[in-house]
């Protein structure tokens, strides 16, 4: 950084002070006497820099205002970095407020305006704060030792940042030894948590499994309710039907039909034997058969009912033969019938009757060949001779070629053959008239059967369709059935319960007993039934209850759980948590000591070049005197005395040679910032470092001031007066008198 | 004074780069640790160096900010 100009109203002594067209390169050296204000133009040029000075304090800067005046302000221009000229204002009034802005020379936008941005700003331009500068780069004329404060030489030294970072790590390394601290204190704590939970690892298994076997419970009652209730309504079902039965049988009486008997006695016993179903096939294995007397009822009358039943059907049966037999309906092949029987009559009949009519026939032809044969024989023998009797002996010969009279009695033999032919068939048609006769009154026979046959069928019919009682009173009065005497036998014993009132009587009483006797059991059965399920469901509220306990008692369980799983989770975060603190601490930790070695190395190697540069410049200073210095660790300088032929403390040396090796520290410490920040020319501020100089030495250290190092472009120097031998034409001398408020240089000239 | 008795200016004020220093350091310390201790954890001294080398570089870039904010 080189000053380009200077400019300020109303600070310190000046109420107007213009330093323009300053050299890049070369001395300025600023005399006058005491008071003058000389320093004045330093401070300001501080003031215009960092917004203070190396005399007030932040907080002091009012004093910087002339007295008498509102406000002051000063204009700096600069050459920053890569040669950029840079124009920093500050206004600041009597009462102490500050303004500042930072521009481009030349530009009129701000780079940054307000005190804290331009401060930052200026520092991020110059590579140094005011604290180095002051330490560095600005020689005080009341600056004893010339050294800077460690933080400056380490900042130099290139340690600053590391050591920084060395400290940053320590403070993470306590930060995070309180937070495993704090973590250890809190799984502690959890761990207590635990200890107070006491979460059995098979509490909630055991739990579970009690639900589950409870709910089994709950499950099998409700499965028995529902059994009992299917077995009470299957029940209560299998007795109303055996009710509608029983009330049904309960209604036959005399009027009613066998068919009707068994239809309600089989109504009756299909209904006990569906309450027979309903009581085996029942799931809750209870011991009940309702209607045990209705059964025995039934199984009594059913017998009856059966035998009469085979005996109306035998009955029937007989009237089915009969319509066959009458050819009302179509029979057998090969069963007789009343037709057959009277075809096979009529067919004799009229066969006897041809027969008879041949016999006729046979006996009128006997009977003429008889008397024909008679007749010739008669004639041939008694009336031979005549005409007739030859006649006849030649129509015999002709018929037969060997006749002779003596043949004559075989006429009368013929004659009574054919004699003997008629009365044989007299005798054949006799037989035959006799045979007709019979076969006649076979007939007249078949038909009388026959109608007794259709009469009887016709009453079988009506009696069929008559009540039992009157069906069995007509059929008992017909004759010729083989049943007739096992329909009276039943009709006199088994059936007579069913044929005669009283008796009657007596079986249905019996019946609407039985049926009585039957409900009541249903109705104990049911209540019993009622009794099993009001106990099921009372047990069922109470295992619903106990499942309520239960459920309170896992879900507790499983929030203890849930807490305790995550006072786990926690824990092992913060395990977790502690080791990664652990490792980052003995990362950190590493980091250190290697951080403070790379910052010793560099504080040596940085101490090193200190002294290689001091021991450089102080011959320049000290007209090659002290050419042998020795400079410890924290830059303590020690003089090898030629004169005690040793090295001699600081505090031993002379005031003037003292001053004089501080002038080479600080010119060391002003090339190490230099060089620090870049190696851009750079300005430096020496004020009054020859006040124990004595004139020669003044002169041949203004001549070594710019020979020091290249980056020592331009040096600023106060002094009470510079000789005119002293520096060279290109310095550019300002005389500062006591008594002006005003200076301004301008091109190097004094105006 | 003569020349001889001059310092040589062309030779300035060498300053380090603490970066590099500190790399360089590490890496001999690596050297150094893992020929002489056994135990020694390699992985450990890398990732502080990297930690130191991320830190280190987040300041640098800081500071280039501003200075590039005021340039």
């Amino acid at each position: 950084m080189i000053i380009q100009a200077l400019q300020a109203e109303n600070l310190f002594k000046y109420k107007k002070l213009s330093l323009t067209g300053l050299s890049p390169r070369g001395r300025i050296l600023l005399s006058g006497a005491n008071e003058s204000g000389k320093t004045a133009i330093v401070e300001t040029l501080c003031l215009g820099l960092f917004g203070r000075t190396a005399a007030l304090e932040a907080d002091q800067l009012a004093k910087a205002v002339k007295w008498g005046e509102n406000h002051g302000s000063v204009t700096l221009t600069f050459l920053g970095p890569e040669a950029q000229s840079y124009t920093v204002s500050r206004y600041l009034d009597s009462k102490g407020h500050c303004q500042a802005s930072l521009s481009r020379t030349g530009e009129t936008e701000p780079l940054a305006k307000g005190v804290a941005a331009v401060n930052q700003q200026v520092q991020a331009l110059a590579g140094f704060g005011f604290q180095h500068y002051i330490e560095t780069l600005f020689l005080a004329q009341n600056d004893q030792n010339g050294t800077a404060r460690e933080e400056t030489i380490q900042a130099l030294a290139g340690v600053a940042e590391l050591d920084g970072l060395t400290h940053a790590f320590a403070e993470e390394i306590e930060t995070m030894q309180e937070q495993i601290a704090a973590g250890d204190l809190h799984t502690a704590s959890l761990q207590e948590e635990l200890i107070l939970l006491d979460l059995r690892e098979e509490a909630l298994g055991e739990l579970e499994e009690e639900r589950r076997r409870t709910q089994e419970r709950a499950a099998g009652l409700d499965r028995d309710r529902q059994r009992w209730q299917q077995f009470a309504d299957g029940m209560q079902q299998a007795a109303t039907e055996i009710e509608t039965a029983s009330n049904r049988l309960l209604r036959c009486g005399l009027e009613s039909t066998l068919e009707s008997w068994q239809a309600r006695c089989g109504g009756l016993e299909q209904a006990l034997q569906s309450m027979d179903g309903v009581c085996h096939a029942n799931q809750v294995e209870m011991d009940s058969r309702p209607g045990e007397g209705l059964r025995a009822g039934v199984k009594a009358l059913q017998p009856h009912l059966s035998q009469g039943a085979a005996i109306l059907a035998r009955v029937a049966e007989h009237r089915h033969e009969m319509a066959i037999w009458l050819g009302e309906i179509p029979g057998k092949e090969g069963q007789e019938s009343l037709q057959q029987a009277q075809a096979q009559i009529q067919t004799q009949v009229q066969h006897a009757l041809r027969q008879r009519k041949r016999s006729g026939v046979l006996i009128a032809f006997s009977l003429l060949g008889a008397a024909l044969l008679g007749a010739a024989g008669g004639v041939v023998q008694f009336q031979e001779g005549t005409e007739l009797a030859r006649s006849l002996t030649m129509a015999l010969k002709a018929l037969y070629a060997g006749w002779d009279p003596s043949l004559v009695p075989m006429l009368f033999a013929l004659a009574v053959v054919f004699l003997l032919l008629a009365v044989n068939g007299v005798a054949q048609s006799f037989g035959l008239r006799r045979k007709i006769a019979f076969l006649e009154g076979e007939g007249d026979a078949l038909d009388e059967q026959a109608e007794d046959a259709r009469q009887r069928v016709q009453r079988m019919d009506g009696a069929a369709r008559e009540p039992l009682a009157r069906q069995v009173a007509v059929l008992t009065r017909l004759t010729g059935g083989e049943w007739l005497g096992e329909l009276q036998q039943w009709a006199d014993g088994a059936g007579a319960a069913l044929l005669e009132e009283t008796a009657q009587r007596q079986l249905l009483a019996q019946l609407q007993g039985q049926l009585e006797s039957f409900q009541q059991e249903v109705a104990e059965d049911r209540t019993d039934m009622a009794a099993q399920q009001a106990a099921a469901l009372q047990e069922q509220q109470l295992l619903g209850e106990e499942l309520l306990r239960l459920e309170s008692r896992i879900a507790e369980e499983q929030a203890r759980r849930q807490q305790d799983q995550a006072l786990r989770a926690q824990q092992a975060a913060l395990g977790v948590t502690r080791q990664q603190l652990t490792h980052q601490i003995a990362v950190r930790g590493v980091a250190r000591e290697l951080l403070q070695g790379a910052c010793q190395g560099l504080s040596t190697r940085f101490n090193q070049e200190l002294r290689r540069f001091i021991t450089r410049a102080a011959p320049l200073f000290t007209q090659g005197r002290y050419q042998h210095l020795r400079i410890d660790e924290r830059l303590q300088v020690a003089a090898f005395s030629t004169i005690k032929n040793d090295f001699v403390d600081f505090d031993e040396i002379s005031t003037g040679v003292r001053h004089q090796l501080l002038l080479a520290v600080r010119l060391a410490l002003a090339q190490a910032l230099a060089a620090r920040v870049g190696h851009d020319p750079q300005f430096v501020v020496l004020d009054e470092p020859f006040v124990f100089f004595d004139r020669q030495r003044i002169r041949e250290s203004l001549e070594a001031l710019l020979g020091v190092s290249d980056q020592i472009a331009q040096v600023w120097v106060i002094a009470q007066e510079f000789a005119a031998e002293m520096g060279d034409a290109g310095d550019l001398r300002v005389m500062c008198l006591g008594e002006e408020d005003s200076l301004q240089v301008e091109q190097g000239r004094v105006r | 004074m003569t020349d001889q008795e001059r310092p040589n200016t062309q030779d300035g004020f060498q300053v380090e780069d603490p970066v590099a220093v500190f790399a360089a350091f590490s890496r001999e310390e690596l050297r150094r640790w893992r020929d002489t201790e056994p135990a020694f954890d390699a992985a450990l001294h890398e990732e502080a160096v990297a930690l130191v080398l991320e830190r280190l570089r987040k300041r640098s870039g800081n500071r280039e900010q501003q200075g590039r904010g005021a340039s």
